[in-house]
C-alpha cells in the first residue's frame, strides 16, 4: 500500500512538473535538430512582410 | 521490488507522453520550416518579376496587377503563419491554408500572361508552382499529423 501511496505521488509530481519538463525537453530535442517551430515561423513572417514591402514599394 | 515496478511504469508513462508531444512538436517543427520554404520561394518569384519588369519586358500595368497579387499571397502567407502556430494549439490551418493556395493559383493563373519573354514567363512560373508545390505539401503533411492524432 505504501509503494501505491508513493507511486501515486510521483505520478501526482510528474503530472504536475510535466508542462514545463515537456516543454523544455521538447525545446532541447528541437534545438538537437535546428530551428524551433516558432523560430521557423518567425522567419517565414519576416519574408512575407518583405513580399509585402516589395509589393507595396513597386505599387508606390 | 514493487517500489522500482511503480517507477519503472511513471517513468514509462513520462516517457510516452514526451514521445507523443515530441512527435506533435516535430510536426509543428516541419509545418514551420515548410511555411518558411513557402515564403523565401515567393520572394524569390517576386524579386524575379521585379528584375523582368525593371527590363523592360513586362508593361507597367502588368506590373502593378501581379504585384498586387504578391500583396494579397503576403498577407495570406502571414495569416498562414499565425494559423500554423493555433493550429499547434489545437485550432485548424485549413482555412489559411486554402486563402494562400488561392492567392499561388491566382498568380500561376493569372498573373503570368503579361511576361513578353517566354522563358522569363516559364522562370517565373516555376518559381510560383515551387511555392505551390511547398503550400500542398503543408497540406498533405497537416493532414497526415492529424490523421495521427
Amino acid at each position: 500500500m505504501g509503494n501505491l501511496d508513493a507511486a501515486l505521488k510521483i505520478l501526482a509530481l510528474a503530472n504536475t512538473l510535466e508542462p514545463v519538463v515537456l516543454k523544455y525537453i521538447l525545446t532541447l530535442m528541437e534545438k538537437a535538430q535546428g530551428k524551433t517551430g516558432d523560430e521557423f515561423l518567425s522567419e517565414a513572417d519576416d519574408i512575407w512582410a518583405k513580399v509585402r514591402a516589395n509589393a507595396q514599394a513597386e505599387l508606390g | 521490488m514493487q517500489k522500482r515496478k511503480a517507477s519503472s511504469v511513471v517513468l514509462a508513462l513520462v516517457l510516452c507522453l514526451t514521445l507523443s508531444a515530441w512527435q506533435c512538436n516535430n510536426g509543428y517543427q516541419k509545418a514551420g520550416q515548410l511555411a518558411k520554404d513557402a515564403a523565401a520561394t515567393a520572394l524569390a518569384a517576386q524579386e524575379s518579376e521585379i528584375a523582368i519588369h525593371n527590363l523592360h519586358e513586362i508593361s507597367d500595368e502588368d506590373h502593378r496587377a501581379i504585384q498586387q497579387k504578391f500583396l494579397a499571397l503576403a498577407d495570406a502567407g502571414q495569416r498562414l503563419d499565425k494559423a500554423i502556430n493555433v493550429a499547434h494549439n489545437g485550432g485548424d490551418a485549413t482555412a489559411a491554408l486554402n486563402e494562400a493556395l488561392n492567392a499561388t493559383n491566382d498568380l500561376v493563373t493569372n498573373g503570368l500572361s503579361g511576361i513578353k519573354n517566354p522563358e522569363k514567363q516559364a522562370a517565373l512560373k516555376l518559381a510560383l508552382l515551387a511555392v505551390q508545390t511547398t503550400l500542398n505539401n503543408l497540406a498533405i503533411f497537416a493532414n497526415q499529423v492529424k490523421g495521427a492524432k
